[in-house]
Protein backbone atom coordinates (compact mmCIF):
# COMPACT_ATOMS: atom_id res chain seq x y z
CA UNK A 1 0.00 0.00 0.00
CA UNK A 2 2.77 2.37 0.96
CA UNK A 3 4.69 1.37 -2.15
CA UNK A 4 1.61 1.95 -4.20
CA UNK A 5 1.10 5.43 -2.79
CA UNK A 6 4.75 6.22 -3.29
CA UNK A 7 4.50 5.05 -6.87
CA UNK A 8 1.48 7.29 -7.33
CA UNK A 9 3.27 10.33 -5.96
CA UNK A 10 6.23 9.59 -8.17
CA UNK A 11 3.94 9.33 -11.16
CA UNK A 12 2.36 12.69 -10.41
CA UNK A 13 5.74 14.30 -9.97
CA UNK A 14 6.88 12.79 -13.26
CA UNK A 15 3.76 14.05 -14.99
CA UNK A 16 4.52 17.52 -13.74
CA UNK A 17 7.95 17.19 -15.29
CA UNK A 18 6.28 16.40 -18.59
CA UNK A 19 6.78 12.65 -18.60
CA UNK A 20 3.53 11.64 -20.19
CA UNK A 21 4.09 7.92 -19.73
CA UNK A 22 3.64 8.37 -15.98
CA UNK A 23 -0.07 8.79 -16.57
CA UNK A 24 -0.27 5.06 -17.18
CA UNK A 25 0.35 4.40 -13.49
CA UNK A 26 -2.69 6.46 -12.56
CA UNK A 27 -4.84 5.01 -15.34
CA UNK A 28 -4.01 1.45 -14.37
CA UNK A 29 -4.73 2.17 -10.76
CA UNK A 30 -8.01 4.04 -10.98
CA UNK A 31 -9.65 3.32 -14.30
CA UNK A 32 -11.78 0.36 -13.31
CA UNK A 33 -13.16 1.88 -10.15
CA UNK A 34 -13.80 5.15 -11.92
CA UNK A 35 -15.58 3.55 -14.88
CA UNK A 36 -17.73 1.44 -12.59
CA UNK A 37 -18.68 4.40 -10.45
CA UNK A 38 -19.56 6.44 -13.53
CA UNK A 39 -21.46 3.48 -14.94
CA UNK A 40 -23.68 3.35 -11.87
CA UNK A 41 -24.60 6.97 -12.46
CA UNK A 42 -24.93 7.16 -16.25
CA UNK A 43 -26.01 3.51 -16.63
CA UNK A 44 -24.20 3.12 -19.94
CA UNK A 45 -20.83 1.47 -20.18
CA UNK A 46 -19.61 3.31 -23.28
CA UNK A 47 -20.63 6.64 -21.82
CA UNK A 48 -18.89 5.79 -18.56
CA UNK A 49 -15.69 4.91 -20.39
CA UNK A 50 -15.83 8.14 -22.33
CA UNK A 51 -16.29 10.13 -19.15
CA UNK A 52 -13.35 8.50 -17.42
CA UNK A 53 -11.08 8.77 -20.41
CA UNK A 54 -11.86 12.46 -20.70
CA UNK A 55 -11.26 12.86 -16.97
CA UNK A 56 -7.82 11.31 -17.24
CA UNK A 57 -6.94 13.60 -20.13
CA UNK A 58 -8.19 16.58 -18.17
CA UNK A 59 -6.21 15.50 -15.14
CA UNK A 60 -3.16 15.36 -17.38
CA UNK A 61 -3.89 18.81 -18.73
CA UNK A 62 -4.29 20.25 -15.24
CA UNK A 63 -1.73 18.24 -13.35
CA UNK A 64 0.26 21.40 -12.68
CA UNK A 65 -2.59 22.62 -10.53
CA UNK A 66 -2.82 19.43 -8.52
CA UNK A 67 -1.64 19.64 -4.93
CA UNK A 68 0.70 16.71 -4.49
CA UNK A 69 0.17 16.68 -0.77
CA UNK A 70 -3.35 15.44 -1.36
CA UNK A 71 -4.27 11.95 -2.50
CA UNK A 72 -5.01 11.71 -6.20
CA UNK A 73 -7.69 9.03 -6.03
CA UNK A 74 -10.49 10.80 -4.17
CA UNK A 75 -9.89 13.99 -6.13
CA UNK A 76 -10.02 12.14 -9.42
CA UNK A 77 -12.98 9.92 -8.57
CA UNK A 78 -15.03 12.86 -7.39
CA UNK A 79 -14.32 14.70 -10.63
CA UNK A 80 -15.43 11.62 -12.54
CA UNK A 81 -18.65 11.53 -10.56
CA UNK A 82 -19.21 15.20 -11.27
CA UNK A 83 -18.86 14.54 -14.98
CA UNK A 84 -21.11 11.51 -14.74
CA UNK A 85 -23.66 13.61 -12.93
CA UNK A 86 -23.61 16.20 -15.70
CA UNK A 87 -23.92 13.51 -18.34
CA UNK A 88 -26.77 11.86 -16.51
CA UNK A 89 -28.43 15.23 -16.08
CA UNK A 90 -28.41 15.67 -19.81
CA UNK A 91 -30.02 12.28 -20.21
CA UNK A 92 -32.57 12.78 -17.48
CA UNK A 93 -35.76 14.35 -18.67
CA UNK A 94 -38.44 13.49 -16.25
CA UNK A 95 -37.19 12.97 -12.72
CA UNK A 96 -37.18 15.92 -10.43
CA UNK A 97 -33.89 16.71 -8.78
CA UNK A 98 -35.78 16.86 -5.53
CA UNK A 99 -37.10 13.36 -6.03
CA UNK A 100 -39.95 12.27 -3.88
CA UNK A 101 -38.39 12.96 -0.54
CA UNK A 102 -38.65 15.92 1.69
CA UNK A 103 -36.46 16.88 4.55
CA UNK A 104 -38.87 15.84 7.24
CA UNK A 105 -39.41 12.32 6.05
CA UNK A 106 -38.51 9.48 8.36
CA UNK A 107 -34.88 8.61 8.62
CA UNK A 108 -35.20 5.04 7.47
CA UNK A 109 -31.94 3.74 6.11
CA UNK A 110 -31.57 2.57 2.60
CA UNK A 111 -30.09 -0.67 3.74
CA UNK A 112 -33.26 -1.43 5.58
CA UNK A 113 -35.05 -1.88 2.32
CA UNK A 114 -32.90 -4.76 1.40
CA UNK A 115 -32.99 -7.82 3.48
CA UNK A 116 -29.42 -8.80 3.93
CA UNK A 117 -29.10 -11.91 1.81
CA UNK A 118 -26.78 -14.23 3.55
CA UNK A 119 -24.87 -15.75 0.71
CA UNK A 120 -26.44 -19.14 1.10
CA UNK A 121 -27.74 -21.11 -1.85
CA UNK A 122 -31.34 -20.05 -1.41
CA UNK A 123 -30.42 -16.43 -1.22
CA UNK A 124 -28.38 -16.36 -4.40
CA UNK A 125 -31.29 -16.31 -6.83
CA UNK A 126 -32.99 -13.75 -4.70
CA UNK A 127 -29.84 -11.67 -4.69
CA UNK A 128 -29.90 -11.50 -8.48
CA UNK A 129 -33.47 -10.30 -8.35
CA UNK A 130 -32.59 -7.74 -5.73
CA UNK A 131 -29.78 -6.43 -7.85
CA UNK A 132 -32.10 -5.99 -10.76
CA UNK A 133 -34.51 -4.21 -8.48
CA UNK A 134 -31.76 -1.97 -7.18
CA UNK A 135 -30.59 -1.28 -10.74
CA UNK A 136 -34.09 -0.39 -11.80
CA UNK A 137 -34.68 1.76 -8.74
CA UNK A 138 -31.38 3.57 -9.19
CA UNK A 139 -32.49 4.44 -12.68
CA UNK A 140 -35.55 6.10 -11.29
CA UNK A 141 -33.55 8.39 -9.03
CA UNK A 142 -32.60 11.89 -10.03
CA UNK A 143 -28.97 12.01 -11.22
CA UNK A 144 -27.90 13.98 -8.17
CA UNK A 145 -29.41 11.41 -5.88
CA UNK A 146 -27.84 8.58 -7.83
CA UNK A 147 -24.45 10.24 -7.64
CA UNK A 148 -24.85 10.75 -3.91
CA UNK A 149 -25.61 7.05 -3.45
CA UNK A 150 -22.58 6.05 -5.51
CA UNK A 151 -20.25 8.45 -3.72
CA UNK A 152 -21.38 7.28 -0.33
CA UNK A 153 -21.95 3.57 -0.83
CA UNK A 154 -19.76 2.62 -3.76
CA UNK A 155 -16.79 4.94 -3.34
CA UNK A 156 -17.16 4.98 0.44
CA UNK A 157 -16.77 8.71 0.83
CA UNK A 158 -17.86 10.11 4.15
CA UNK A 159 -20.50 12.79 4.28
CA UNK A 160 -17.83 15.27 5.30
CA UNK A 161 -15.70 14.32 2.29
CA UNK A 162 -18.69 14.69 0.02
CA UNK A 163 -19.40 18.08 1.51
CA UNK A 164 -15.82 19.22 1.15
CA UNK A 165 -15.77 18.28 -2.49
CA UNK A 166 -19.08 19.79 -3.47
CA UNK A 167 -18.65 22.94 -1.44
CA UNK A 168 -21.91 22.16 0.33
CA UNK A 169 -22.51 22.10 4.04
CA UNK A 170 -22.48 18.67 5.66
CA UNK A 171 -26.10 19.18 6.57
CA UNK A 172 -26.97 19.62 2.93
CA UNK A 173 -25.16 16.45 2.01
CA UNK A 174 -26.84 14.60 4.84
CA UNK A 175 -30.21 15.75 3.58
CA UNK A 176 -29.38 14.85 0.00
CA UNK A 177 -28.31 11.38 1.02
CA UNK A 178 -31.34 10.98 3.17
CA UNK A 179 -33.67 11.97 0.37
CA UNK A 180 -31.88 9.63 -2.01
CA UNK A 181 -32.16 6.77 0.42
CA UNK A 182 -35.78 7.55 1.05
CA UNK A 183 -36.60 7.71 -2.62
CA UNK A 184 -34.74 4.49 -3.31
CA UNK A 185 -36.52 2.80 -0.46
CA UNK A 186 -39.88 3.87 -1.80
CA UNK A 187 -39.04 2.65 -5.27
CA UNK A 188 -37.79 -0.70 -4.05
CA UNK A 189 -40.73 -1.16 -1.83
CA UNK A 190 -43.15 -0.35 -4.64
CA UNK A 191 -41.44 -2.73 -7.03
CA UNK A 192 -41.25 -5.67 -4.65
CA UNK A 193 -43.67 -8.56 -5.17
CA UNK A 194 -46.44 -8.73 -2.60
CA UNK A 195 -45.35 -10.68 0.41
CA UNK A 196 -41.71 -10.28 -0.45
CA UNK A 197 -39.46 -9.96 2.51
CA UNK A 198 -36.68 -8.53 0.46
CA UNK A 199 -38.04 -5.13 -0.28
CA UNK A 200 -40.34 -4.24 2.51
CA UNK A 201 -38.75 -1.97 5.04
CA UNK A 202 -38.16 -3.62 8.32
CA UNK A 203 -41.02 -3.01 10.69
CA UNK A 204 -43.47 -2.03 7.98
CA UNK A 205 -45.98 -3.71 5.77
CA UNK A 206 -46.43 -3.02 2.10
CA UNK A 207 -49.86 -1.62 2.75
CA UNK A 208 -48.88 0.52 5.65
CA UNK A 209 -47.13 3.81 5.96
CA UNK A 210 -43.49 3.24 6.57
CA UNK A 211 -43.38 5.91 9.18
CA UNK B 1 -27.78 0.27 13.83
CA UNK B 2 -27.48 1.07 10.18
CA UNK B 3 -26.39 -1.78 7.94
CA UNK B 4 -25.23 -0.54 4.59
CA UNK B 5 -23.70 -3.78 3.47
CA UNK B 6 -26.61 -4.92 1.29
CA UNK B 7 -26.66 -1.80 -0.83
CA UNK B 8 -22.87 -1.73 -1.00
CA UNK B 9 -22.88 -5.31 -2.14
CA UNK B 10 -25.59 -4.66 -4.70
CA UNK B 11 -23.71 -1.68 -6.13
CA UNK B 12 -20.52 -3.69 -6.28
CA UNK B 13 -22.15 -6.57 -8.11
CA UNK B 14 -24.01 -4.31 -10.50
CA UNK B 15 -20.92 -2.34 -11.39
CA UNK B 16 -18.85 -5.48 -11.88
CA UNK B 17 -21.52 -7.00 -14.09
CA UNK B 18 -21.69 -3.86 -16.20
CA UNK B 19 -17.98 -3.16 -16.51
CA UNK B 20 -15.74 -6.22 -16.91
CA UNK B 21 -12.41 -6.26 -15.13
CA UNK B 22 -10.48 -6.41 -18.41
CA UNK B 23 -11.69 -2.97 -19.47
CA UNK B 24 -8.68 -0.88 -20.40
CA UNK B 25 -8.71 2.77 -21.38
CA UNK B 26 -4.96 3.18 -21.64
CA UNK B 27 -4.59 2.45 -25.38
CA UNK B 28 -7.24 5.02 -26.20
CA UNK B 29 -5.72 7.57 -23.85
CA UNK B 30 -2.33 6.97 -25.39
CA UNK B 31 -3.74 7.53 -28.85
CA UNK B 32 -5.18 10.86 -27.79
CA UNK B 33 -2.08 11.95 -25.93
CA UNK B 34 0.08 11.03 -28.88
CA UNK B 35 -1.71 13.68 -30.83
CA UNK B 36 -2.67 16.16 -28.15
CA UNK B 37 0.75 16.67 -26.71
CA UNK B 38 2.03 17.74 -30.04
CA UNK B 39 4.69 15.12 -29.61
CA UNK B 40 2.72 12.50 -31.51
CA UNK B 41 5.58 10.24 -30.83
CA UNK B 42 4.28 6.77 -30.56
CA UNK B 43 1.65 4.63 -29.10
CA UNK B 44 2.82 1.66 -27.21
CA UNK B 45 1.07 -1.09 -25.49
CA UNK B 46 2.47 -1.76 -22.08
CA UNK B 47 5.29 0.13 -20.47
CA UNK B 48 6.26 2.96 -22.63
CA UNK B 49 7.98 6.25 -22.62
CA UNK B 50 5.91 8.50 -24.80
CA UNK B 51 7.99 11.50 -24.07
CA UNK B 52 6.83 14.86 -25.14
CA UNK B 53 10.26 16.23 -24.73
CA UNK B 54 11.77 15.55 -28.10
CA UNK B 55 13.30 18.70 -29.43
CA UNK B 56 11.51 20.18 -32.37
CA UNK B 57 13.96 21.02 -35.10
CA UNK B 58 14.25 24.64 -35.85
CA UNK B 59 12.23 25.19 -38.99
CA UNK B 60 15.07 26.31 -41.19
CA UNK B 61 17.20 23.37 -40.17
CA UNK B 62 14.27 21.06 -40.27
CA UNK B 63 13.46 22.21 -43.74
CA UNK B 64 16.99 21.52 -44.86
CA UNK B 65 17.07 18.10 -43.29
CA UNK B 66 13.66 17.25 -44.62
CA UNK B 67 14.67 18.33 -48.09
CA UNK B 68 17.84 16.27 -47.87
CA UNK B 69 15.97 13.28 -46.56
CA UNK B 70 13.40 13.67 -49.27
CA UNK B 71 16.08 13.79 -51.94
CA UNK B 72 17.80 10.70 -50.56
CA UNK B 73 14.56 8.80 -50.35
CA UNK B 74 13.60 9.84 -53.83
CA UNK B 75 16.98 8.87 -55.20
CA UNK B 76 16.62 5.43 -53.70
CA UNK B 77 13.07 5.01 -54.76
CA UNK B 78 13.57 6.09 -58.31
CA UNK B 79 16.12 3.36 -58.77
CA UNK B 80 13.40 0.72 -58.68
CA UNK B 81 10.28 0.03 -60.66
CA UNK B 82 8.27 0.12 -57.47
CA UNK B 83 9.90 3.38 -56.57
CA UNK B 84 8.97 4.93 -59.85
CA UNK B 85 5.38 3.91 -59.22
CA UNK B 86 5.46 5.37 -55.73
CA UNK B 87 6.89 8.59 -57.02
CA UNK B 88 3.48 9.33 -58.44
CA UNK B 89 2.25 9.76 -54.87
CA UNK B 90 5.25 11.60 -53.47
CA UNK B 91 4.60 13.56 -50.31
CA UNK B 92 4.40 17.30 -50.68
CA UNK B 93 3.31 18.38 -47.22
CA UNK B 94 4.43 15.56 -44.94
CA UNK B 95 7.89 14.32 -44.15
CA UNK B 96 8.46 10.97 -45.81
CA UNK B 97 9.05 8.08 -43.46
CA UNK B 98 12.17 6.05 -44.06
CA UNK B 99 9.93 2.99 -44.44
CA UNK B 100 6.64 1.56 -43.32
CA UNK B 101 8.52 0.51 -40.19
CA UNK B 102 11.77 1.60 -38.63
CA UNK B 103 13.87 1.07 -35.57
CA UNK B 104 13.32 3.52 -32.77
CA UNK B 105 16.06 5.04 -30.71
CA UNK B 106 15.86 5.86 -27.03
CA UNK B 107 15.12 9.47 -26.42
CA UNK B 108 16.84 11.40 -23.69
CA UNK B 109 14.33 12.88 -21.25
CA UNK B 110 14.30 16.55 -20.62
CA UNK B 111 15.54 17.40 -24.07
CA UNK B 112 13.19 20.30 -24.26
CA UNK B 113 9.60 20.97 -25.11
CA UNK B 114 8.32 20.64 -28.64
CA UNK B 115 6.68 24.01 -28.59
CA UNK B 116 6.41 26.82 -26.17
CA UNK B 117 3.60 29.28 -25.99
CA UNK B 118 4.59 32.84 -26.63
CA UNK B 119 5.30 34.98 -23.62
CA UNK B 120 1.68 35.77 -23.11
CA UNK B 121 2.38 37.10 -19.67
CA UNK B 122 4.55 39.72 -21.29
CA UNK B 123 1.67 40.73 -23.45
CA UNK B 124 -0.61 41.01 -20.47
CA UNK B 125 -2.72 37.93 -21.11
CA UNK B 126 -4.15 36.04 -18.23
CA UNK B 127 -3.36 32.34 -18.39
CA UNK B 128 -7.06 31.54 -18.59
CA UNK B 129 -7.86 34.22 -21.14
CA UNK B 130 -7.67 32.24 -24.35
CA UNK B 131 -9.13 35.01 -26.48
CA UNK B 132 -6.31 37.27 -25.37
CA UNK B 133 -3.80 34.51 -26.05
CA UNK B 134 -5.14 34.03 -29.56
CA UNK B 135 -4.65 37.73 -30.19
CA UNK B 136 -1.15 37.59 -28.77
CA UNK B 137 -0.34 34.57 -30.90
CA UNK B 138 -1.54 36.39 -33.99
CA UNK B 139 0.59 39.39 -33.08
CA UNK B 140 3.80 37.45 -32.59
CA UNK B 141 3.42 35.21 -35.62
CA UNK B 142 1.74 37.61 -38.00
CA UNK B 143 -0.76 34.88 -38.87
CA UNK B 144 -4.52 35.05 -38.63
CA UNK B 145 -5.52 32.39 -36.14
CA UNK B 146 -7.35 29.43 -37.68
CA UNK B 147 -10.49 29.80 -35.60
CA UNK B 148 -12.97 27.00 -35.91
CA UNK B 149 -16.29 27.87 -37.51
CA UNK B 150 -19.14 28.00 -35.02
CA UNK B 151 -20.90 25.30 -37.01
CA UNK B 152 -18.52 22.67 -35.68
CA UNK B 153 -20.65 22.48 -32.58
CA UNK B 154 -19.44 21.07 -29.32
CA UNK B 155 -15.73 21.76 -29.65
CA UNK B 156 -14.28 24.43 -27.41
CA UNK B 157 -10.98 26.25 -27.63
CA UNK B 158 -8.69 24.60 -25.10
CA UNK B 159 -5.19 25.86 -25.80
CA UNK B 160 -3.10 28.14 -27.94
CA UNK B 161 0.43 27.17 -28.97
CA UNK B 162 3.11 29.13 -30.76
CA UNK B 163 6.46 27.84 -31.95
CA UNK B 164 9.42 29.11 -30.01
CA UNK B 165 10.66 30.82 -33.15
CA UNK B 166 7.20 32.27 -33.81
CA UNK B 167 6.94 30.55 -37.17
CA UNK B 168 3.62 28.86 -36.50
CA UNK B 169 0.61 29.02 -34.27
CA UNK B 170 -1.88 26.34 -33.31
CA UNK B 171 -5.33 26.40 -31.79
CA UNK B 172 -6.50 23.25 -30.04
CA UNK B 173 -10.21 22.63 -29.76
CA UNK B 174 -11.53 19.75 -27.69
CA UNK B 175 -14.84 18.21 -26.76
CA UNK B 176 -15.79 17.22 -23.24
CA UNK B 177 -14.84 13.68 -24.14
CA UNK B 178 -11.29 14.75 -24.85
CA UNK B 179 -11.07 14.44 -28.62
CA UNK B 180 -10.98 17.36 -30.96
CA UNK B 181 -9.08 19.25 -33.58
CA UNK B 182 -5.70 20.97 -33.70
CA UNK B 183 -5.56 23.74 -36.29
CA UNK B 184 -2.16 25.02 -37.31
CA UNK B 185 -0.91 27.76 -39.62
CA UNK B 186 2.74 28.10 -40.40
CA UNK B 187 5.13 30.29 -42.35
CA UNK B 188 7.37 27.28 -42.96
CA UNK B 189 6.76 23.65 -43.90
CA UNK B 190 5.70 21.69 -40.86
CA UNK B 191 8.31 19.23 -39.82
CA UNK B 192 8.93 17.11 -36.81
CA UNK B 193 10.42 13.90 -35.54
CA UNK B 194 10.25 10.73 -37.51
CA UNK B 195 7.10 9.74 -35.63
CA UNK B 196 5.24 12.38 -37.56
CA UNK B 197 6.50 11.24 -40.92
CA UNK B 198 4.30 9.41 -43.38
CA UNK B 199 5.15 6.36 -45.46
CA UNK B 200 4.99 6.59 -49.22
CA UNK B 201 1.54 5.91 -50.48
CA UNK B 202 -0.20 6.77 -47.21
CA UNK B 203 -1.05 10.31 -48.25
CA UNK B 204 -3.96 11.07 -50.51
CA UNK B 205 -3.94 14.10 -52.76
CA UNK B 206 -6.88 16.41 -52.07
CA UNK B 207 -8.01 19.91 -52.90
CA UNK B 208 -8.92 22.39 -50.20
CA UNK B 209 -10.73 25.50 -51.42
CA UNK B 210 -8.93 25.21 -54.71
CA UNK B 211 -5.44 24.57 -53.33
CA UNK B 212 -3.54 21.31 -53.52
CA UNK B 213 -3.20 19.42 -50.27
CA UNK B 214 -2.70 16.00 -48.74
CA UNK B 215 -4.77 13.90 -46.37
CA UNK B 216 -3.30 11.18 -44.15
CA UNK B 217 -4.96 8.77 -41.79
CA UNK B 218 -2.79 6.74 -39.41
CA UNK B 219 0.35 7.05 -37.36
CA UNK B 220 3.38 5.05 -36.32
CA UNK B 221 2.83 2.63 -33.48
CA UNK B 222 5.39 0.93 -31.28
CA UNK B 223 4.48 -2.35 -29.67
CA UNK B 224 5.32 -3.26 -26.10
CA UNK B 225 8.93 -4.24 -25.73
CA UNK B 226 9.57 -3.52 -29.36
CA UNK B 227 12.06 -1.12 -30.81
CA UNK B 228 10.28 -1.06 -34.11
CA UNK B 229 7.75 1.57 -35.10
CA UNK B 230 5.16 0.28 -37.52
CA UNK B 231 2.73 2.34 -39.54
CA UNK B 232 -0.87 1.79 -38.45
CA UNK B 233 -3.27 3.12 -41.04
CA UNK B 234 -6.22 2.46 -38.75
CA UNK B 235 -4.99 4.60 -35.85
CA UNK B 236 -7.50 7.33 -35.04
CA UNK B 237 -5.27 10.15 -36.21
CA UNK B 238 -6.10 12.15 -39.31
CA UNK B 239 -4.12 15.02 -40.79
CA UNK B 240 -4.93 17.38 -43.60
CA UNK B 241 -2.35 19.84 -44.94
CA UNK B 242 -2.37 22.32 -47.74
CA UNK B 243 -0.72 25.58 -48.71
CA UNK B 244 -2.21 28.94 -49.59
CA UNK B 245 -0.21 31.98 -50.54
CA UNK B 246 2.89 30.75 -48.78
CA UNK B 247 1.10 29.75 -45.59
CA UNK B 248 0.89 26.07 -44.61
CA UNK B 249 -2.34 24.91 -43.00
CA UNK B 250 -2.84 21.75 -40.99
CA UNK B 251 -5.98 20.27 -39.48
CA UNK B 252 -5.41 17.33 -37.23
CA UNK B 253 -8.19 15.29 -35.76
CA UNK B 254 -7.86 13.55 -32.42
CA UNK B 255 -10.37 10.79 -31.75
CA UNK B 256 -10.09 8.70 -28.66
CA UNK B 257 -13.63 7.78 -27.77
CA UNK B 258 -16.82 6.94 -29.57
CA UNK B 259 -18.41 10.12 -28.29
CA UNK B 260 -15.84 12.43 -29.79
CA UNK B 261 -16.98 14.52 -32.70
CA UNK B 262 -15.82 12.69 -35.77
CA UNK B 263 -14.98 14.22 -39.10
CA UNK B 264 -14.00 12.13 -42.07
CA UNK B 265 -11.77 13.34 -44.85
CA UNK B 266 -14.52 15.37 -46.47
CA UNK B 267 -15.49 16.80 -43.09
CA UNK B 268 -11.95 18.01 -42.48
CA UNK B 269 -11.81 19.51 -45.95
CA UNK B 270 -15.09 21.29 -45.27
CA UNK B 271 -13.67 22.73 -42.06
CA UNK B 272 -10.59 23.82 -43.93
CA UNK B 273 -12.74 25.58 -46.48
CA UNK B 274 -14.06 27.88 -43.77
CA UNK B 275 -10.89 28.73 -41.89
CA UNK B 276 -9.65 32.30 -41.88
Amino acid sequence: MIDSLRQEKQAIAALKRGEVAALEVLVRRYQLRAIRAAYLVVRDRAAAEDIVQAAFLRAYDRIEQFDESRPFGPWFLRSVLNDALKAAGRQQRFVSLDGAASGDEPAAELADVLADPAPGPEALAELAEQQQAVWHALGQLAPAQRAAIVLRYYLDLSENEMAAHSGSRPGTIKWRLHSARQRLRTLLWASAPAGSATAAPIGTTREGNDE
Amino acid sequence: MMNNEPIKRALKHLSEAGVPADTDLWPGIQAQLAVRTGARRAIRKGRFSMNNTLPRLRPARALGISALALMLVLAGLMATTQGRALAASVLQFFSPAPAASFETAPVAPGAGPTAQPPAFTETGCDAADLACQVGAAEDVTGLAAPRLPASTGTLSLRAVEVAADREWLRLIYTAETGGGLALTKSHVPLSGPVWESVPAGAAEAVTVRGYAGEYVRGTFVVGAGSAEAVWNADAPVQRLRWQEDGVIYEIQQMVGSSSDPHFDKDGLIAIGANLP
